[in-house]
């Protein structure tokens, strides 16, 4: 038997002793080390998340030791340790076939629609591993920030864009590091001057906090009157959805001034 | 090229646009969903040559008995907290 963290319905979550993971077909069994926690963790908690159904063993940022290896995958040797790739796509669908399984229509995600990761031990199939010698905290910091990475290849952004990024939390932080790490100017936007500190270590090469001054013209004075190349939202709210479009070149006077007060 | 926005966020609720601008800049309006392959392996990469601040993006550590109580405390001040990462084992 092993301990797993169980949601049992929003608000309601115990830590309890589960029957032990087996591997199966095609997989790897793993011993989790450590698992990260996010948002979208946080609305299953709250009973937020549509896609959840209860009970549900959250957990999709993982750092993990292969305990029980694949002869088909010989590169993943017990005692390795991974990160994985949290998604399972259905192989058959028109993302699919046309070899974009991150869009998948039937997309199933650990921890959302399948029971994931706060559990000792978890089964994953072999192909979704990526083995990697970083720290287990980089690890689990792996899947979040993919989101944002990715978010940065949608944009084709180059070394010559300059890249707003609206939102400083673990998307908009990928965002802002991929686009830094690629040699882009990122301007980081966010309400918390915390996260816009972070920000700023993760490349950003200014961190504006949108409550204590207009983005329009700041934009457009780091510009030279353009405004930003690439917006990348990653918020979420109709304020921020509108500005993306109003702000980003060639721009217009934007009608936002200050992004939306914090909503939590 | 000209602007791209790239949305990640999954909004709530309905939005209304001025969709003139759409046409006037031409706009490369982008989804983005997910991650794929090759954007795991350029985190890692990037991971792995120290470029990102791992120290302060992670607010606190606790163990898996402490989960119940770090959920209910995120949920309550969520501003707070920036990354709970669990240890499990």
């Amino acid at each position: 038997m092993m301990k797993a963290l169980v949601l049992y319905e929003p608000g309601h979550a115990s830590v309890e002793t589960i029957p032990d993971a087996a591997r199966a077909d095609e997989e790897v069994l793993l011993e989790v080390r450590m698992v990260g926690l996010c948002g979208s963790d946080l609305n299953s908690y709250r009973g937020k998340n549509p896609l959840v159904r209860f009970p549900r063993i959250p957990g999709h940022e993982v750092a993990a030791t292969i305990v029980e290896g694949n002869a088909a995958w010989p590169a993943l040797a017990v005692g390795t340790n991974v990160t994985l790739s949290p998604y399972r796509s259905c192989g058959k669908c028109a993302s699919c076939l046309r070899r974009r399984p991150n869009a998948c229509q039937f997309n199933e995600t650990l921890g959302v629609h399948r029971d994931g990761a706060l559990t000792e031990y978890i089964s994953i199939p072999a192909e979704n591993l990526y083995p990697a010698n970083l720290s287990l905290k980089e690890l689990c910091l792996v899947e979040p920030l993919t989101d944002g990475f990715h978010a940065f290849a949608r944009g084709r952004v180059t070394s010559g864009d300059t890249v707003a990024v609206f939102g400083c939390g673990s998307v908009g932080l990928g965002a802002i590091a991929a686009a830094s790490f690629r040699g882009a100017k990122v301007i980081g936007i966010d309400l918390d001057d915390a996260k816009l500190r972070i920000a700023e270590r993760a490349g950003a090469a200014q961190a504006i906090n949108s409550h204590d001054k207009p983005l329009h013209e700041r934009f457009l004075d780091m510009t030279g009157g353009r405004g930003p190349d690439v917006i990348v939202e990653a918020i979420g709210l109709p304020q921020t959805f509108r500005a993306a479009v109003e702000d980003v070149a060639f721009a217009r006077q934007s009608r936002l001034h200050r992004l939306c007060e914090r909503t939590d | 090229m000209l602007g791209r926005v790239v949305y990640i966020g999954y909004a709530k609720e309905l939005i209304e646009y001025e969709t003139r601008l759409f046409v006037q800049k031409e706009l490369d309006i982008l989804g983005s969903r997910n991650a794929l392959p090759e954007d795991f392996r350029e985190v890692i990469r990037m991971l792995d040559e120290h470029r990102f601040p791992v120290e302060d993006a992670v607010s606190s550590i606790v163990s898996i008995d402490e989960v119940p109580r770090a959920q209910a405390d995120w949920s309550a001040n969520p501003a707070c907290f920036s990354k709970i990462m669990v240890r499990v084992a």
